[in-house]
């Protein structure tokens, strides 16, 4: 009953979105936590799209809080904010992927970071779920992209047949970057 | 596991120790013929313990070069090698690759691999170097005696013989219950005459609660001084070799009151002989005694076969030493601190740091080119932290009292005396935060002299490499200063101290020549002063030549040939702080690519601190370095301006000063206003950071006729800014911003005032240098005197400030 068991296969796949084990499966011993290779990440919406970041990269997920600007920094850079003690940047992702400005809503949070031992806050439109991926399901960033987005991205993975953006924290929070253009020029031609 | 902090702070203690040893042992030798053994037998423990920790924590290398190091130190400790420049020369090296090996084991990979082999080779050439068989020296001494004596113990009475000191014999009773309190009075009296070589149990009759002792000791004093010196009665002193003896008796405590000896200190110091000159932070001996009691002279060791009282004997001299070892977490307490780890410990990573990059490429021998230290704890003293423990429990009382008072409150018809109580709870509260706050800034405070320790290691070599005779004087090594400013303020103050030798001190033949003493010396010394904290740097070299400097500045086109025209000395001398000035026409290993100074203003000003220089040509020049006491917490002016609040570092800030606006004249553009006849450039805040809308703030100050400016100032230099509203002082908590916003020019950091805002932290430096380099130029060019002081100094600050790394905070308090 091979067909039966299909389609039940892909009922469930359709209500969960996640693989389903098969009996048969289990016959030949088949345990899904076995997997130890999926990835987690914490997926967020930006102007429709859905992007990720590995889970391991947040620290928590908050609501917008106050902010003041710094003088002298990149758009993208809405400011400093204190969470929990601790100073950090505030940068609204929309702006710094260029897809306009983050526009507040109920919906929008903060995602904490760490990146190189400081903590960021990353400013974005609705965080969704996390969700588990598994290599296969990645693939590297297709050609062209808009060369300096494609920069921002780590890669691109599929989970219930949408497309999830993996961000690149490298590059999203180069240090360089956050200066205003005039300010940065002067350290390149130290 | 190898690079746990404790075993990284400890291990860097460790090596600290060994080579502050080291530098004491070397000014003695310089001094005279004679060290102090204890010095040695300390190093040789010093390297002992690192090879204990290091194979604790599984570093390898360091346990198999502080394996070698062990043998050749404990042979130099016997007098089979004798300790002579080249040994001590590898030694000091030894430091260096030890350093380099525990930075390895902290960064794997991060550093290169240390090949620590080449120095091993030299150490076994050392060590088989054929041992002078010298004649037998101590004929004359009875064979009871020699036949007891360890291997240690008779080197030391070789070299006693050979110093020509005379060999005497102590023979004193001690009550057996008080056995170590007596002997530990007797050795510390008997220390500042000579050095005591070993104790022996006497052969005589003795009572049953009494034990009597022989102490051998070795001294250039004549029996009766030492005789007098001890002053104890039914002590025994006996000149070996003559025979002559002195039974004291009870009078001659009396006469001891008008020997010429100093009495006996804590720190045992031989009397007659100058201390040497590279004075190093002194070993916290008081601990001494106590520890000694341990070691020395307890009964069953004493009472023991003739080897057994001899090591003993040799014991209190490590003893003495250990507290150099461990220094007392009040006094030296926190060498381990600090860190240059993460902030690319030793520029030998290619950051972008470009003046230091070329810099360390040639540091040969891969001395540090940073000094800061590789881990970052800093060492308490436990009372401090039950003091502070303390005041939490008490917080916590006043707490409780407060909710108490509340609920009585909500109960209460009439609540005023609640109220009354509510105030009192207040204002205890406060207080007892105030306490908080101070202790736990005491305990962010760490000694200079960590500091100071580095850089006499950085004015040997240094003298050595440039064949230079060089001391080095210290005085101040115990003013205190936060642990982020010491860190910070090693590389500076290593530039300039390399500059002084380099560029200051003359080579010996040439100090002759002027009727200068042939050592060139370098002086640092460090005073609190209010709640600053002042470092002057003094060389006896040559000075510096402002005509000099003028000229070489046009050659090197930092300088207009008008511009030159009108400069002063003192401006002129400024201008070695401008990136890539250097008189050298060709870098040296040591210097001379002209970042060293750059560095220095630059650190110095991040910590908010200001440099001064002073030089006489053919008498020498003074650095005189001002810094705050603590960074942590700090006064501040709040200010507001175009809607948005600044804090400004209070101790920037020189006044405050209300302008009409009709006051304000513009030179080139540049709004100035005259106080006090001085010309002082005016810098709009809401401008230099582009606030607002060009236009709406004209639209503003069309209302009010008067501005308000903080005249802020920075070494000579001095700027207003002009703010909208001045909300008053505050103590404020800077708090880190991290490293992507640290790069942005005139900000210093974060803080957060009583309504949970944070709010900027204004880097004054920076900003007065962009206005001094647009503003000031102009106002020097109408040649309005005074203010435009070293022009061309600042021009380039906020380039110096974006390739620097590590502002306030990011050391991670």
């Amino acid at each position: 009953m091979a067909t039966d068991d299909d389609e039940l296969w892909q009922a469930l796949l359709a209500v969960t979105g996640d693989q389903v084990a098969t009996e048969a499966d289990y016959e030949h011993g088949y345990k899904r936590e076995m997997r130890s290779d999926l990835l987690r990440y914490v997926t967020f919406m930006i102007r429709g799209e859905i992007y990720g970041l590995p889970i391991e990269q947040i620290v928590e997920i908050s609501t917008v809080f106050p902010t003041t600007p710094v003088p002298r920094t990149a758009e993208f850079v809405i400011g400093i904010g204190n969470m929990r003690g601790s100073v950090m940047p505030v940068i609204d992702l929309v702006q710094r992927l260029r897809l306009g400005t983050v526009i507040r809503g109920r919906e929008t949070r903060v995602l904490i970071v760490r990146h190189d031992d400081d903590q960021h806050g990353i400013v974005v439109d609705r965080v969704l779920e996390v969700i588990s991926l598994p290599p296969e399901d990645m693939e590297n960033t297709p050609g062209g992209i808009g060369s300096t987005r494609a920069d921002f991205i780590l890669g691109l993975g599929r989970h219930r047949g949408r497309l999830i953006i993996i961000l690149d924290l490298e590059t999203v929070l180069a240090e360089r970057d956050f200066l205003e253009a005039k300010f940065r020029r002067e350290r390149v031609l130290q | 596991m190898s690079d746990s902090p404790e075993f990284v702070s400890e291990a860097q203690e460790i090596i600290e120790t060994f080579s502050r040893q080291l530098l004491e042992i070397e000014g003695q030798i310089k001094d005279g013929d004679d060290y102090d053994p204890d010095l040695l037998n300390g190093s040789f423990r010093s390297v002992h313990t690192l090879k204990g920790l290091s194979s604790l924590s599984g570093v390898n290398e360091i346990v198999d070069l502080s394996h070698e190091l062990e043998t050749t130190l404990d042979a130099l400790r016997l007098g089979k090698l004798p300790l002579n420049h080249g040994a001590l020369d590898l030694m000091f090296e030894s430091v260096e690759l030890f350093q380099q090996l525990l930075a390895s084991a902290v960064h794997p990979g991060a550093v290169n691999v240390v090949d620590v082999r080449p120095f091993l080779t030299r150490l076994a050439a050392l060590s088989e170097r054929p041992e002078p068989v010298d004649e037998n020296p101590l004929s004359w001494l009875d064979d009871s005696i020699l036949s007891v004596l360890t291997e240690y113990e008779e080197h030391r009475l070789r070299e006693n013989v050979r110093l020509s000191r005379r060999i005497f014999r102590v023979h004193a009773s001690f009550d057996l219950m008080a056995i170590d309190v007596g002997i530990e009075a007797l050795k510390s009296k008997l220390k500042t005459h000579g050095e005591v070589i070993t104790y022996l149990p006497s052969a005589d009759g003795s009572s049953d609660d009494r034990i009597e002792l022989d102490i051998l000791v070795g001294s250039k004093q004549s029996l009766t001084v030492i005789a007098e010196g001890i002053g104890e009665e039914g002590v025994i002193v006996e000149a070996l070799g003559t025979g002559e003896r002195i039974v004291i008796s009870k009078t001659t405590p009396q006469a001891r009151a008008s020997a010429p000896e100093p009495e006996p200190e804590p720190e045992p110091q031989p009397a007659p002989r100058p201390r040497a000159k590279v004075r190093v932070e002194a070993v916290d001996e008081d601990e001494f005694p106590e520890q000694d009691e341990v070691y020395g002279a307890s009964p069953a060791a004493m009472m023991g076969p003739p080897s057994t009282p001899a090591r003993s004997a040799s014991a209190p001299d490590g003893a003495a030493s250990r507290p150099a070892a461990r220094p007392s977490a009040s006094g030296g307490g926190g060498q381990g601190g600090g860190g240059g780890g993460q902030d690319g410990g030793g520029g030998r990573r290619p950051g972008p740091e470009g003046g230091r990059g070329p810099d360390d490429i040639h540091d040969e021998g891969g001395e540090q080119a940073s000094l800061k230290s590789l881990s970052q704890t800093v060492r308490v003293d436990l009372r401090r932290l039950d003091h502070l423990m303390n005041l939490v429990g008490e917080l916590a009382l006043v707490h409780a009292n407060l909710a108490a008072t509340v609920d009585r409150m909500q109960r209460s018809e009439t609540p005023v005396e609640q109220a009354r109580e509510f105030q009192d709870q207040l204002r205890v509260m406060n207080r007892r935060l105030g306490l908080l706050q101070q202790g736990i800034l005491e305990v962010r405070m760490v000694p200079l002299g960590q500091v100071f320790d580095k850089l006499a290691r950085v004015v040997r070599n240094m003298s050595r490499e440039s064949a230079k005779d060089v001391r080095l004087a210290i005085s101040g090594a115990e003013t205190e200063l936060d642990k982020l400013i010491v860190e910070e303020l090693s590389d500076p103050l290593m530039h300039m101290i390399r500059n002084a030798i380099d560029h200051g001190i003359e080579k010996p033949a040439e100090r002759v020549a002027v009727g200068k003493p042939r050592a060139g010396r370098v002086s640092l010394s460090a005073y609190q002063k209010g709640n600053r904290v002042v470092i002057e740097m003094t060389d006896d070299g040559q000075g510096m030549d402002w005509r000099f400097i003028r000229d070489k500045a046009i050659d090197k086109g930092v300088l207009t040939r008008d511009e030159a025209r009108d400069i002063n000395a003192s401006q002129a001398i400024n201008l070695i702080f401008t990136p890539g000035f250097s008189t050298r026409e060709a870098a040296t290993e040591v210097s001379g690519r002209g970042f060293g100074m750059d560095v220095v203003k630059t650190n110095i000003s991040r910590l908010s601190g200001m440099i001064d220089v002073a030089s006489e040509p053919g008498r020498g020049s003074r650095f005189r370095i001002t810094l705050p006491v603590t960074l942590a917490i700090i006064q501040a002016l709040v200010i507001e301006t175009a809607g948005q609040t600044f804090c400004i570092p209070l101790n920037s800030v020189l006044e405050s000063i209300m302008v009409q606006t009709d006051e304000i004249q513009t030179i080139e553009g540049h709004e100035v206003v005259s106080v006090r006849g001085r010309t002082l450039p005016l810098v709009h805040l809401s401008r230099v950071f582009d606030l607002e809308p060009d236009g709406r703030e004209a639209d503003r100050r069309m209302f009010y006729d008067r501005l308000y400016v903080v005249v802020v100032g920075l070494a000579q230099h001095r700027v207003g800014l002009v703010v909208d509203e001045l909300l008053g002082q505050q103590d404020v908590v800077i708090k880190p911003i991290g490293k992507a916003l640290r790069q942005v020019p005139g900000i210093a950091g974060a803080t957060e005032l009583g309504d949970n805002r944070t709010v900027l932290l204004l880097d004054v430096g920076t900003l007065v240098g962009e206005a001094v380099g647009g503003v000031e130029a102009a106002v020097a060019g109408i040649g309005s005197g005074g203010a435009s002081e070293g022009i061309g100094v600042f021009s380039t600050m906020s380039v110096g400030r974006g390739k620097e790394h590590g502002g306030w905070g990011d050391h991670g308090y």
